[in-house]
This record gives C-alpha cells, structure tokens and sequence, in this order.
C-alpha cells in the first residue's frame, strides 16, 4: 500500500465531502432500512422461535358450531392412557379487556400444586414461592408489560378484575416478570387457576383446553390421530401446525418488506449510477491532470478504489449503527408496528438484542462490492481516455 | 533529446469529421534546448507537446524522447516516462484549486518510491526557490495569478525533470508576469533542462537564450 497515495485519497475525500455528502446518506439510508428491516425481523423471529419451542406439543380444543368451546376436565384421564403421551394438563385462561389502555391481558390459571409443561412459568412460581406459600388472597403475577400499564393507572399493589357475572374480585400484585420471549410473557398474568375460574365463570368440570406431551417427536401424528379418533369434536393442533401458522404470517409479512427493499435497492443503485457514471468535468479534468504529471491509470483505479472503500465502510457503519440503535434503544417506531400489527401487540413488547450477523455480512456483500465496482467504472472509463483530450 | 520523424495525427480517421491536425511533422530538440514551437492558435503547437510527452499517440510517425521511442508504447511506459523525465506546464496552469501549494506540487510524485520524507525536502527547497515558501499550506485557489504560475512551474519540477514541455505558459498572465516566467525559464535553461514551448507570444521569439524556433501553420512545419 502506498501511504502517499493513501493520504492523498484521505485529502480527496476531504476535499470532495460535500459533493459526497448525497451518496453518503443515500448508502447510509439504505443500509438502515435494510438493518433495521432484517434486525427486526431477525428479533421477532427469535421472540417466535422461543415461543413456539415452549408450546405443548398438541393442544385439544373442543369445537362446537366450529367455535372453540370449552372442555370436559375428564377427558384427561382418557387422554392420559394414550401411548406415547408423557404430560396432560388442562389450561385455563383467557383474555380480560383492560378497558383504561383498550388492551387484552392474557390471564393464565396456575396450578400451583403440578409442574407446568411450560417451564418458565415453573421459573415465575419457585422465585415468587416464598410468597406465594404465605399469601391467603387471590394475587397475581404479572408480566413486565401488564405490570408498566397497570402502573400507568395507578394500580400499584392491587387489582380489581370485574368477574364474567358481573362481581368484582380483588387481587394483590406479588410482582412481575420478565422472559427471555417478550412477545409471549408481557401481556401474562398469572393466578391461581381457581380465581381464573372465577373470573371467567369456568366451572370445576370444564376448562379451555388440555394439552398434550409427547416425548418422542415421531409419535406426535401418530398421537394426533389417535386423538382426532377418539374426540372427533375436537380440533388437535400440533406444535407443527401453531408454528407454521406463525411462519406464515411473518414471512408474508417479510415478503411486503422484501418487495419494498428490493424498490429502495434498485432506487440506491440508480442514484449511484447517476453519480458514478456523471463523473463531473472538475472529475474528469483532475484525472486529466493526475495522468499528465505521469500517474498510471492503475494509480488512479487505486485512488478510486481507496475512495470506494471508504465511503461504503463509513456508510455501512453509520447505517448499522443508527439502525441497530433505532431497532434496540428506540424499539424501532413505525417499522416494529408494521411487522407486528399495532393493535395485536398491546401491551407492547421489546424487541430482544439479537443481530444475525449473517444478515449483516450479506447487506456488506450486497451492496460495498457493488458500490465500489459502481464508482470505480466510471473512473477506469475516464482515466483511460487520452489525458489530452479530458484536459481541453 | 527529441526527435519527431514524419508525425500525422488525425481525429476521427475515416470518418465524414476527418481531421487533420499535424501532418508531416518532423525536427529534433538537442539536450539542454530551449525551442520554441511558433503558431496561432489551432496550428498543432498543443497536439505536438502532448504527442512528446506520450499523452497521446501518433496517428504515424515516430517520436524519441531521450532515445526511447514512445510512439507505440502501452500507456503505462508512457505515464512512466513522464514521470520519470518530463515536466508539463499548462496554459491554465491546472492546478487542484481546493489542495495547498505544497500538495499540488508533490503530485507528481505520489506514486513514485520516493520516501515521503525526501518529496517534502525537495517540495520545500522548491518553494524556496520561487518564493513561495511562505505560501505552502495555502489553497491555490486563494494565491495570485503569479503565485499559482509559480506553483504550476514548481510541480512541473519536483521530479527533476530532464525535459520540460510548457504550452502557452503566458497567455493568461500581465507583462510583468510573463517577464517573471521568461526568468524562470532561462535559469531551468542554465540548468540544463530541454524546454520545448509552445506559443504565440512575441515576447519570446527574441530571446537571446531560444536556440531555435518552429513555426507551425495548420498542422505543418513551415
């Protein structure tokens, strides 16, 4: 490398800031978008990763006038001699309107007394057993997301539910907590499976569906069968079917933005193109002057190429920076509720800090390469012109 | 030093817009020359300057430059001929307005293996030598006309050049500055640097140290 030339490209660029400042913020914008679009995406990708991996592995739903309805609790006992089923539970939930922030919380009932098929909330219950053993009212224990809305209203040690028959029960926060899927635990409360009766009006003999564990994952569709066969009014989903679903729509939803990012990559390449093969006829006349005081036209491709390769690093980089901190410090407004659905997601989660660093090495083969193979033509094309005739 | 033998260069050959810019043209510059090329504009002078200074090739004929023949050379034999034996002086004196005196003048030799440290020493004694050293963290955009010259001849320099090819070096310069470069010019003559000059002022054709004079009309050696 000559450190000469090195500076002298380093001047150059000084030099030509300016007129370097509108492909700078083009190439930055472009890298922003497309972080902050595959960061995003990455992130929630992650959040359904983790949330599909603590599904059950069927989930039985009772159907009636092709409406979910609720369940027989006995049926467990049947479901529970089934070969190749480990774990049966029935579930009890639902989702209670939190009508001061026009919001569902997903309300879960706990029994405190069996090991939960979904191991963070066992996390949630022996941190909170201290409290949980000495407490004789109904609590709740909330996710982050729950717990910052109902702090907004001012409930800080207690809340009322209004029960499906019209009462009122009281509950005391014990607290909150977090998981590593923010998109599945936020809008999470947890209680007692008999207060959630309570507030749902579910009576002993009913819940809203039983879940099911089967260990070996080549049994499962064996299982579902078997299943389908003996409660032909029940729809059996699988962790499969739930995932594929998730997949779907996300990846639907990644197609609009491919479509978009493909729009703003082409309108990228175009501004360049403008700009590179518009080489000025200031341009022109110093690549002139450089060959007529004996620089090469490999001199000049060097020059150019430093150029490139500095202008591309410095915008992938400011590009990556303020999409990742627009993405993981300001939780990337607009485009997060784009990918999520805005009115889905209340109360709203955070993105959890994942870069897949692949993306971010593609987005740099993609577009650096190009960037600098865009700029550098232009000049090969004027540096081999007869340096007498770019001086006239 | 320089040799043309039998030079034509035309444009567009073949084509409805054929032009033909020096035909026939042939002399020879000895070492340590100071020659004039004499001629309006549009005669050739410029064609011939950058034909010998290997920026643009011969449509026939042949051209020496200290004994080498350069007509048919790859453009980068060429660019190291310059680099390594001639100086330019351009009528706009084309300098890169928006770096300093000192980084114009170093260009030349940027991408030669000359230790940075020894272009700045030879830079510095060059400023000194045109009196402007004082100027050499200047833009050239912001010196005097005279001052820029200066520089020009200074860059034009800086690779102690056995040649120098200057054209039209005074056509955008006052009396007063166009005396200054003649100054200049005969001191590179004492030494020992060939100038060839291409121009159409009179102020040089009476020189006492001009050892010959060309005259080219429409592209032909009079």
């Amino acid at each position: 490398m000559n450190i000469k030339l090195l500076e002298f490209t380093l001047k150059s660029l000084q030099r030509h800031f300016v007129k370097k400042v509108s492909v700078i913020f083009a190439f930055s914008l472009l890298v922003f978008l497309l972080v902050s679009v595959f960061t995003i995406s990455s992130s929630i990708k992650k959040e359904l990763e983790i949330t599909v991996d603590s599904l059950p592995d069927l989930v039985i739903q009772k159907m009636s006038g092709g409406r979910q309805t609720l369940i027989p609790s006995e049926r467990v006992y049947k479901i529970a001699n089934v070969t190749g089923v480990s774990n049966v539970q029935e579930r009890i939930w639902g989702y209670y309107y939190f009508v001061n922030e026009n919001v569902n919380f997903t309300v879960v009932g706990i029994d405190f007394d069996i090991i939960s098929y979904k191991n963070n909330y066992n996390d949630i219950i022996s941190f909170y057993s201290d409290k949980i053993d000495t407490i004789s009212t109904p609590f709740i224990i909330v996710g982050q997301g729950v717990l910052n809305l109902l702090e907004n209203n001012f409930y800080k040690n207690y809340y009322t539910f209004t029960k499906s028959s019209g009462g009122k029960l009281e509950t005391k926060i014990l607290g909150a907590f977090t998981s590593e899927s923010n998109l599945e635990t936020n809008d999470v409360i947890l209680m007692p499976q008999n207060y959630v009766r309570e507030i749902f009006d579910i009576s002993e003999n009913l819940a809203n569906d039983i879940i099911v564990q089967v260990p070996n994952p080549n049994e499962i569709e064996i299982v579902k069968r078997k299943l389908q066969n003996m409660f032909p009014d029940c729809r059996i989903v699988s962790r499969t079917d739930i995932e594929a679903s998730y997949q779907n729509i996300f990846d639907y939803k990644s197609g609009i933005f491919l479509a978009l990012l493909i729009s703003a990559f082409i309108s990228f390449f175009i501004l360049i193109y403008d700009k590179a093969s518009g080489l000025s006829k200031e341009d022109q006349k110093e690549i002139g002057i450089l060959k007529a005081l004996g620089w090469l036209t490999e001199n000049i491709m060097q020059m150019k190429f430093i150029e490139g390769i500095f202008i591309s690093l410095f915008s992938f980089f400011l590009g990556t920076g303020f999409a990742l901190f627009y993405v993981f410090n300001l939780q990337a407004p607009i485009l997060r509720d784009l990918f999520t659905g805005a009115s889905q997601l209340k109360p709203p989660f955070e993105l959890i800090p994942f870069v897949d660093f692949n993306i971010l090495f593609l987005i740099f083969i993609l577009i650096v390469p190009i960037y600098i193979l865009a700029t550098i033509i232009p000049s090969w094309r004027a540096s081999i012109i007869d340096a007498d005739e770019v001086m006239r | 030093m320089i040799e043309l033998k039998s030079i034509n260069k035309i444009y567009n050959s073949g084509k409805a817009d054929e032009h033909h810019v020096l035909k026939n043209i042939s002399f020879k510059v000895g070492n340590n020359n100071f020659t004039i090329l004499r001629g309006p504009s549009g005669s050739g002078k410029s064609t011939i300057l950058s034909i010998v200074g290997g920026l643009i090739k011969p449509t026939s004929g042949e051209v020496f430059v200290d004994q080498k023949s350069i007509a048919k050379l790859p453009e980068k034999f060429s660019a190291l001929i310059r680099q390594e034996k001639i100086g330019f002086i351009f009528q706009k004196f084309n300098l890169i307005s928006d770096l300093s005196s000192f980084d114009n003048i170093v260009i030349p030799l940027i991408p030669s293996k000359i230790h940075k440290s020894e272009i700045g020493k030879r830079a510095e004694e060059i400023l000194k030598d045109f009196s402007i050293f004082d100027k050499k963290n200047i833009l050239v955009k912001y010196l005097s006309g005279g001052e820029q010259q200066r520089v020009a001849i200074a860059r034009a320099l800086i690779n102690n050049p056995k040649i120098i090819l200057a054209d039209e070096p005074t056509t955008n310069l006052d009396e007063k500055l166009s005396q200054n470069f003649i100054d200049i010019i005969r001191k590179l003559r004492e030494k020992g640097i060939t100038i060839l000059l291409a121009s159409h002022d009179p102020l040089f054709y009476n020189l006492d140290f001009v050892d010959d004079i060309i005259d080219i009309h429409l592209g032909e050696i009079r």
